[in-house]
C-alpha cells in the first residue's frame, strides 16, 4: 500500500515537471464560452452558445459593423431591392472558397436556407423570418423548392419576402445565410455537422478537435478564405468554463483572453481596462396572465390581473433604476417601454427613448392610487399573486427583489415567489396557468418583433391579451407599411403606447453583458442582438 | 440483474414522461407548427405505450437514441466521451482517499483518546461535513492561484489536471474510511486474539496492520462499493469548478432540459454499475473473510 502511495507521489512530481514547458504562441486567442456547443450546423442555431460556436466558421452574406449596419461579406454589395420591397437580389463574390478549395456558389446559400425550413432537418431556428412560403414548407405542405429563395446563376441569389421589411438586410447578417455545400451535406446525411470531420465551411476559420461533446475545441485559420490576409489569429481556442470563479482565475492567470462575468463580479472590475459592458436588446419583462386558461379549454379573465388598475400599480410601483444599478450592479439598463432603446432610430434620427419617450417610470404615488382603486374594484383588502421565475442566479435575484419591492411599495399585494427550472416555467407560461412570470424576450432588428408578441394570434402571447386595436397596428406594420418609414414609426409608437397604457406587460430592464477582455485585443465587433455577442473573425492583438 | 435494470428503465421512462415542458431548448420561441414538426421528427407524437415498447426494443439492440440538447448527437457518443474523466477521477479519489483514510483510522485507533486520535477524528468529521464546493475552491485557490503548483482547471494537462479534482473528491472516502476503521479497530484491538499476538511479542504496528486491519475492513467494503460508483459517475460541482468534461453534470443538465434519451441512458448506466459493484462487493467479502462463504452455504441448505 505504501509502495503504491509513493508511486503515485513520484508520478505527480515527474508529470508536474514535464508539463511546465508549454510556451504560448503569440497568435492564439483563448476564449471563454459558458456551455457545450449545442449544434455546429449553421441552419440549426437557436441559442447564443451555438450562435457563437458557428460564428467563426460561417460566412454570412453580410456582417454587422459596430453600429449594427450591414456590410457586404460573402455578398459583394448591399442587395438590390425591388420597388415593392419584397424581392432582394444579391450578388455573391466569385472568389469565395470552402476550406477544401471548392468554390462557393449561390445555390449553396439557397440550400442552407432550405435546410432551416425542411421538416426532415428539423431545425429549431427562429431567426430566419419573412421569406415567402416558409410556413407551408415547414408544415410539409409545399416542397422546399417552393421556398422564396433561388439561385439565378452561380453568383446571383434572389430572396422573395411575404411582405416588405426595411430591416431585412440586417437580418441577412444572420449566420443561417452561410453557404452549405449540398453534395457534401447529403453525403454526410444524419451525421452532417455532428463532428468537425463531417463539416465543410467557407468561413474565416475551420473547426478542429470537436467530435460532439467536448468542453474545449479550436478554430484554425482557413487558408482558402477570400479575406485570409485580414485574419490575424492562427488559432482561436474555445474553453467551456461553467464556474464563474474558475473563469475569473483563468482570466487573471492569462489562460483566457476573454470571459463573461456575472453582475456580482462587475463592481470588482469597475474602472479597469479589462471590463467591457455590452448593451443588448434583450428585454426582461414581468409577464402577466390576463386571460386564464380554464379546464374546459376556454379562457376567462384572471380574477386579479384582469383589473387594469392592479396592473398599472405593478407597472409604476417598481424602481427600475434601483434594480439595474443596485441589484444588478449595472448589468442592466432600465426599460423605457416595450420596444428596447437602441434597436433602431426614428426617421429624424432620434433614439427610441427620445422619440417614444420613457413610458415606464417609478411613480410610487400614482402606483398606490391605482392599487387603492384596483383593490376597491375587486372588493378585496389584499391579493396574492404567484411569481414564477427560472432558477438561475440572475432570475432568483431579480425575483427576490421584485417580491420585496412590490410588497413594500404596494401593501395589499402579496407575492408568492417560485424559482423553478426554466422548462417548468415555460410549461406554466405556455399552459396559460400562472399569475406573474419573469420572462425575457429577444426580438430581431425589426422593432415590430417586440410588440408583436402580445398580438392576439401570436403563440407566445402569454398574457392572452385580445385586442383588435393592437392586431390592427401589428398587421399594418407587418403587411402594409412596407418601406414607408414615417408610417411604420408612427405605428410602432402607437403599439408601444397601447401596450403600456393598458399595462399588458411590465417591462423591467434591458440586459447589459459584462465581459473581461484582454486590453491588447482589438478589431473585434460586438453585437446588441442575435446569437453571437462577438465577431472575433478580424480581431487581433495590438502589436 | 437484468430484471432489476428492466424495472429501473421502465420506472424512469414513465416518470420522465411526467416531466413538465418539452425537450427542445428553444421552447420559449418555437411556434406551434415547429413543435408539431419536431415532435413528428422525434416520434414524440406517438402514444406513450408505443414509445415505451420502441424504446425498450432499441435498448436491447444497443441503441440509446440521440441527445436532444446536443442537437442529435448519439447518446452513446456523449457517454463514451464523458465517462472516461469521471471514472478516472472517481477511481483516483477512492484509491487515494481509502488508503489515507485507512491509515489515519489505524493510527487513531492505536492512539485511542490521545492527541493523534482527536486529530484524526476531527479531520474525519470536518471532511464529512464540509461540502465539496468549499474544498474545491479552497484547494484551487491554495494550490493553483496562490502557489501556482497545479492547473486552476481545464482538462488539458493529463494527470496534473486530475490531481485537484481527485483530491477534492477523495475527502469523502477518506473521512468515511477513517471513521469506520477507527471504530472497528478499537473493538478489534481489544479482543483476545490481539492480546495473544501482543503476548507473542509482535510489534504494535504489525499487529494493527496484519491482524487488526483485515477484520476491520468488512464494514468499510460495504459502504465503499456504492461510494465508488457514485464517485465514478461524476460530480456536478467538482466538474464545473475544475472545468472537467465529465458525466456528472450531464445527468443534472439532461433532467433539467428534458433530454429524455440521455436521462434514460445515464440512469441505466448508473444502475448497471451499481448492480455490478454490489455483486463484486459480495465476492470481496469472501476473499477477505472466509466465514461469509461458510455462512452463505448454511443459509442455502436450510
Amino acid at each position: 500500500m505504501k509502495r503504491l502511495l509513493s508511486v503515485v507521489l513520484a508520478l505527480t512530481l515527474v508529470l508536474g515537471a514535464v508539463s511546465f514547458a508549454s510556451a504560448e504562441e503569440s497568435k492564439v486567442l483563448h476564449w471563454f464560452i459558458s456551455g457545450e456547443i449545442t449544434t455546429m450546423d449553421t441552419t440549426k442555431v437557436y441559442d447564443t452558445i451555438s450562435g457563437e460556436g458557428v460564428f467563426l466558421i460561417a460566412d454570412p452574406l453580410y456582417r454587422l459593423d459596430q453600429n449594427a449596419d450591414p456590410q457586404p461579406n460573402l455578398a459583394v454589395a448591399l442587395p438590390e431591392i425591388s420597388e415593392d420591397g419584397t424581392v432582394y437580389t444579391i450578388t455573391i463574390r466569385d472568389d469565395a472558397k470552402y476550406a477544401n478549395g471548392d468554390p462557393v456558389k449561390a445555390e449553396d446559400v439557397v440550400y442552407a436556407v432550405q435546410r432551416v425550413f425542411d421538416p426532415a432537418v428539423g431545425s429549431q431556428n427562429s431567426s430566419v423570418t419573412g421569406i415567402k412560403n416558409r410556413l407551408a414548407v415547414r408544415a410539409g405542405e409545399l416542397p422546399v423548392e417552393e421556398l422564396g429563395v433561388r439561385a439565378l446563376s452561380d453568383t446571383v441569389l434572389e430572396i422573395t419576402l411575404e411582405a416588405a421589411d426595411p430591416y431585412f438586410t440586417k437580418k441577412l447578417a444572420d449566420t443561417s445565410y452561410s453557404p452549405i455545400p449540398k453534395a457534401f451535406a447529403e453525403e454526410q446525411g444524419e451525421n452532417y455537422a455532428l463532428s468537425a470531420d463531417a463539416l465543410l465551411s467557407a468561413g474565416p476559420f475551420v473547426l478542429t478537435g470537436w467530435t460532439g461533446t467536448e468542453i474545449s475545441w479550436s478554430y484554425v485559420k482557413n487558408p482558402n478564405y477570400w479575406d485570409a490576409e485580414n485574419v490575424y489569429f492562427d488559432e482561436i481556442v474555445y474553453q467551456v468554463v461553467k464556474d464563474q470563479n474558475t473563469a475569473l482565475n483563468l482570466y487573471e492567470a492569462g489562460q483566457l483572453d476573454g470571459v463573461n462575468i456575472s453582475s456580482d463580479f462587475i463592481p470588482l472590475y469597475e474602472g479597469q481596462d479589462d471590463l467591457t459592458k455590452i448593451s443588448t436588446l434583450r428585454m426582461t419583462n414581468l409577464e402577466q396572465n390576463i386571460n386564464q386558461l380554464q379546464g374546459d379549454g376556454s379562457y376567462t379573465p384572471h380574477p386579479v390581473l384582469s383589473n387594469e388598475n392592479i396592473r398599472k400599480a405593478l407597472l409604476f410601483g417598481i424602481d427600475r433604476e434601483e434594480l439595474c444599478n443596485e441589484v444588478l450592479n449595472g448589468a442592466a439598463a432600465p426599460a423605457v417601454g416595450v420596444i428596447p432603446n437602441g434597436i433602431a432610430s426614428a426617421p429624424d434620427g432620434k433614439s427610441v427613448a427620445e422619440s417614444f419617450g420613457v413610458l415606464v417610470n417609478f411613480d410610487l404615488e400614482a402606483a398606490r392610487e391605482y392599487l387603492a382603486k384596483g383593490l376597491e374594484e375587486l372588493g378585496q383588502d389584499s391579493v396574492t399573486l404567484r411569481l414564477v421565475t427560472s432558477d438561475t442566479d440572475e432570475s432568483i435575484k431579480i425575483g427576490t427583489y421584485l417580491q420585496s419591492e412590490i410588497q413594500e411599495n404596494l401593501p395589499g399585494i402579496v407575492i408568492d415567489l417560485a424559482n423553478v427550472p426554466s422548462s417548468v416555467r415555460f410549461a406554466e407560461m405556455m399552459g396559460y396557468n400562472f399569475d406573474l412570470a419573469l420572462g425575457g424576450w429577444t426580438g430581431d432588428y425589426d422593432p415590430t418583433s417586440y410588440p408583436n408578441q402580445f398580438e392576439t394570434s401570436y403563440e407566445h402571447n402569454h398574457a392572452k391579451w385580445v385586442s383588435e386595436e393592437l392586431t390592427g397596428l401589428i398587421s399594418a406594420l407587418n403587411n402594409e407599411d412596407g418601406n414607408d418609414f414615417e408610417a411604420r414609426w408612427e405605428h410602432l409608437k402607437a403599439a408601444n403606447e397601447y401596450l403600456i397604457d393598458n399595462a399588458v406587460v411590465i417591462p423591467l430592464e434591458q440586459a447589459v453583458n459584462g465581459y473581461l477582455i484582454n486590453p491588447a485585443l482589438t478589431g473585434f465587433v460586438t453585437h446588441q442582438l442575435g446569437y453571437s455577442v462577438f465577431d472575433l473573425s478580424r480581431a487581433a492583438f495590438a502589436e | 440483474m437484468v430484471l432489476t435494470l428492466f424495472i429501473i428503465a421502465s420506472v424512469t421512462f414513465f416518470l420522465m414522461d411526467a416531466l413538465p415542458g418539452t425537450p427542445y431548448n428553444n421552447q420559449d420561441r418555437l411556434t406551434e407548427s415547429q413543435l408539431e414538426m419536431l415532435n413528428k421528427k422525434y416520434g414524440f407524437d406517438k402514444p406513450l405505450f408505443e414509445r415505451y415498447v420502441n424504446y425498450l426494443v432499441s435498448i436491447v439492440h444497443g441503441d440509446f437514441g440521440i441527445s436532444l440538447q446536443f442537437s442529435d448527437q448519439p447518446v452513446s457518443t456523449l457517454l463514451s466521451q464523458r465517462m472516461g474523466p469521471s471514472i478516472q477521477l472517481g477511481l483516483q479519489a477512492v484509491i487515494f482517499g481509502t488508503l489515507v483514510g485507512v491509515f489515519l483510522g489505524v493510527i487513531a485507533a492505536m492512539h485511542q483518546n490521545r492527541f493523534l486520535d482527536v486529530f484524526c477524528s476531527l479531520f474525519a468529521i470536518t471532511g464529512r461535513s464540509v461540502p465539496n464546493f468549499v474544498v474545491a475552491v479552497l484547494l484551487q485557490s491554495l494550490f493553483a492561484v496562490t502557489l501556482k503548483l497545479l492547473p486552476i482547471g481545464l482538462w488539458d494537462e493529463g494527470f496534473r489536471s486530475s490531481i485537484l479534482p481527485s483530491l477534492t473528491l477523495s475527502i469523502s472516502p477518506m473521512a468515511e474510511s477513517c471513521r469506520f476503521i477507527r471504530t472497528e479497530m478499537v473493538e478489534v484491538l481489544s479482543s483476545d486474539y490481539i492480546e495473544l499476538a501482543r503476548a507473542k511479542g509482535m510489534s504494535e504496528i504489525r499487529i494493527a496492520f496484519s491482524h487488526g486491519l483485515r477484520n476491520a475492513l468488512i464494514p468499510l467494503i460495504t459502504v465503499l462499493g456504492p461510494m465508488t460508483v457514485s464517485l465514478m459517475t461524476g460530480s456536478l460541482v467538482v466538474e464545473n469548478i475544475f472545468a472537467v468534461p465529465g458525466i456528472g453534470e450531464q445527468f443534472t443538465k439532461s433532467i433539467l432540459s428534458n433530454d429524455y434519451y440521455t436521462i434514460m441512458a445515464v440512469t441505466i448506466l448508473f444502475s448497471a454499475m451499481l448492480v455490478v459493484v454490489i455483486f463484486l462487493t459480495d465476492i470481496l467479502y469472501q476473499l477477505i473473510d472466509p466465514r461469509v462463504r461458510v455462512e452463505g452455504k448454511k443459509h442455502g441448505t436450510e
